[in-house]
């Protein structure tokens, strides 16, 4: 008898859509045999609605392609253009940058362990992240000047406004004054808890070697004691004129990985109290250089990388004259959803799995970008 | 400050163009070259592995063009600064390619997105399927 191939699938709203993840796992007695992470109904190939747009109108979509990373994408879609059209930008817009993105990989953070706390049910504890994450949040806001979290902030040739000195300075307050009293009540309440170091330690180890030949990168490769850092290795904007220290742990267990997201908050404050002391030194009116859009290129391309919140973000940009090309950006989640989660060994229950989802920094529609 | 241990590119360079190409660019921070030869990316890949310790594979990117495929091979390092981009073209008349998977292992998951886009196949990786003979075998044609 002939079958008929499968040609339509049920297809689903892509609104409905945004986000989804399936669990598909093999059982046996109880523990898992193998585990695949569905991402087909995010599958949206996001990279497609930019071909062939301006490098001007496409500025305005890139902070939509994350809501955990935005300024991130903007970041490094921003070097990517300023290589290809060989632009300087001026010192106080890289200053400016690199305390954006701090200021995003500490919200960022505050949003991984309120997942993973939430996942081990340490309820509390996730209602202080989120709300603190509101308020790293607003400060953001406020140097937009408008209500959108997802506008652009950072583009190419420099900062789209300037942010003055004494926001700076309300911000520095913010985080000396409260933030940096919080985190020694995280510690109290969570790190140094005894029922996480008991649920944690030695639980969903990662072998150093297997996470080293599997392209694990960012926050998983420093968590089992590998020192690299592109912020520090292959520094971009002006990271070599700061200084922070590159943490790094024996072995990758859960424990490791949730305290790895609390240094690096730590790192990210060092970071930009070291970038305040730099921004005094140069005039708030340089802060973006112009770039000519209408200057004839013809086809050029360049390959750009940063150290994003979760590991390595990077882009890959063709141009030609001002219309994209070719656009691919690749995200540490597209590794660590499909590759990582399998070469976890041991015995595992289901109940077990959220958790050590959440500690792989997995941000679902970064998975198919 | 902790030293920066990137060791200075300029060997890289002259290793490249001794064994592999002479027509070689400097983009960015990128050493971009194209192989004129197909079968010797799975060699130079090797070789930038093994001799300059380029164990991470960035991404691949596939452009597609009126009658091929040029796919590029994105590579790092956590010894030298540069990132090496190696480019290779595919004639669209017989897509089939060699999978790097045995070097990389991430290249499987890259090379299976790769094969559900546009359909190309990496011989030696499980994961790519011919999409036209998977089809006549579901719909039982063959028998």
């Amino acid at each position: 008898m002939r079958k008929k191939f499968p040609f339509i699938v049920n297809r689903i709203s892509t609104e409905v859509a945004l986000g989804n993840i399936t669990f598909e796992f093999n059982l046996d007695n109880f523990s898992f045999k193998d585990l695949d992470l569905n991402f087909e109904n995010e599958r949206k190939n996001r990279n497609i609605f930019l071909k062939g747009k301006s490098i001007k109108s496409s500025t305005k979509l890139i902070p939509k392609l994350s809501f955990v990373q935005s300024h991130h994408f903007q970041e490094v879609f921003s070097l990517a253009v300023e290589d290809i059209y060989n632009v300087q930008i001026p010192d106080r817009a890289k200053i400016l940058r690199m305390i954006i993105l701090e200021i995003e990989r500490i919200s960022a953070s505050l949003l991984f362990l309120s997942a993973i706390s939430s996942s081990l049910g340490f309820h509390t504890f996730r209602y202080w992240v989120l709300k603190d994450r509101e308020m790293l949040l607003s400060i953001l806001k406020t140097f937009k000047k408008d209500e959108n979290i997802l506008t652009d902030l950072i583009v190419p040739g420099g900062i789209k406004k300037t942010i003055y000195n004494s926001e700076i300075e309300r911000m520095s307050e913010f985080l000396e004054k409260y933030f940096k009293r919080i985190l020694l009540d995280y510690e109290k309440i969570f790190f140094k808890n005894i029922a996480l170091i008991s649920k944690t330690r030695n639980f969903g180890i990662f072998e150093k070697e297997i996470l080293k030949k599997n392209n694990a990168t960012g926050l998983l490769l420093r968590s089992c004691g590998i020192k690299f850092d592109l912020r520090k290795n292959a520094p971009y904007e002006m990271y070599d004129k700061v200084e922070f220290p590159i943490y790094n742990f024996e072995i990758s267990d859960l424990y490791n990985r949730i305290l790895s997201l609390y240094l690096e908050i730590k790192n990210s404050i060092t970071i930009i109290e070291s970038s305040l002391k730099l921004l005094n030194e140069t005039s708030p009116e340089d802060f973006l250089e112009k770039i000519d859009y209408g200057e004839k290129m013809g086809k050029r391309f360049s390959f750009k990388r940063i150290e994003g919140v979760n590991g390595e973000l990077s882009i890959y940009l063709e141009v030609n004259d001002s219309k994209i090309e070719h656009i691919k950006f690749t995200s540490p989640s597209f590794i660590n959803g499909l590759l990582l989660i399998n070469k976890l060994e041991g015995d595992y229950k289901p109940f077990d799995i959220p958790v050590i989802y959440s500690s792989l920094f997995i941000v679902p529609m970064e998975v198919y970008l | 400050m902790e030293e920066n241990k990137y060791a200075d590119s300029t060997f890289l360079l002259r290793d490249i163009k001794d064994l592999i190409t002479d027509n070689i660019s400097l983009i960015g921070d990128s050493i971009y070259f194209k192989l004129e030869e197909k079968k010797v990316l799975t060699y130079t890949l090797n070789f930038l592995f093994n001799k300059w310790n380029f164990k991470y594979l960035s991404t691949i990117v596939v452009i597609e063009k009126e009658n091929g495929f040029e796919l590029k091979y994105i590579i790092n390092s956590t010894t030298v600064k540069q990132n090496v981009i190696v480019e290779v073209f595919l004639g669209k008349t017989k897509p089939v390619f060699t999978s790097i998977d045995m070097i990389y292992p991430v290249a499987a998951i890259f090379e299976k997105e790769i094969n559900k886009k546009y359909g190309i196949i990496f011989e030696g990786n499980p994961e790519t399927k011919n999409i036209v003979s998977n089809y006549i075998e579901v719909s039982g044609e063959d028998s």
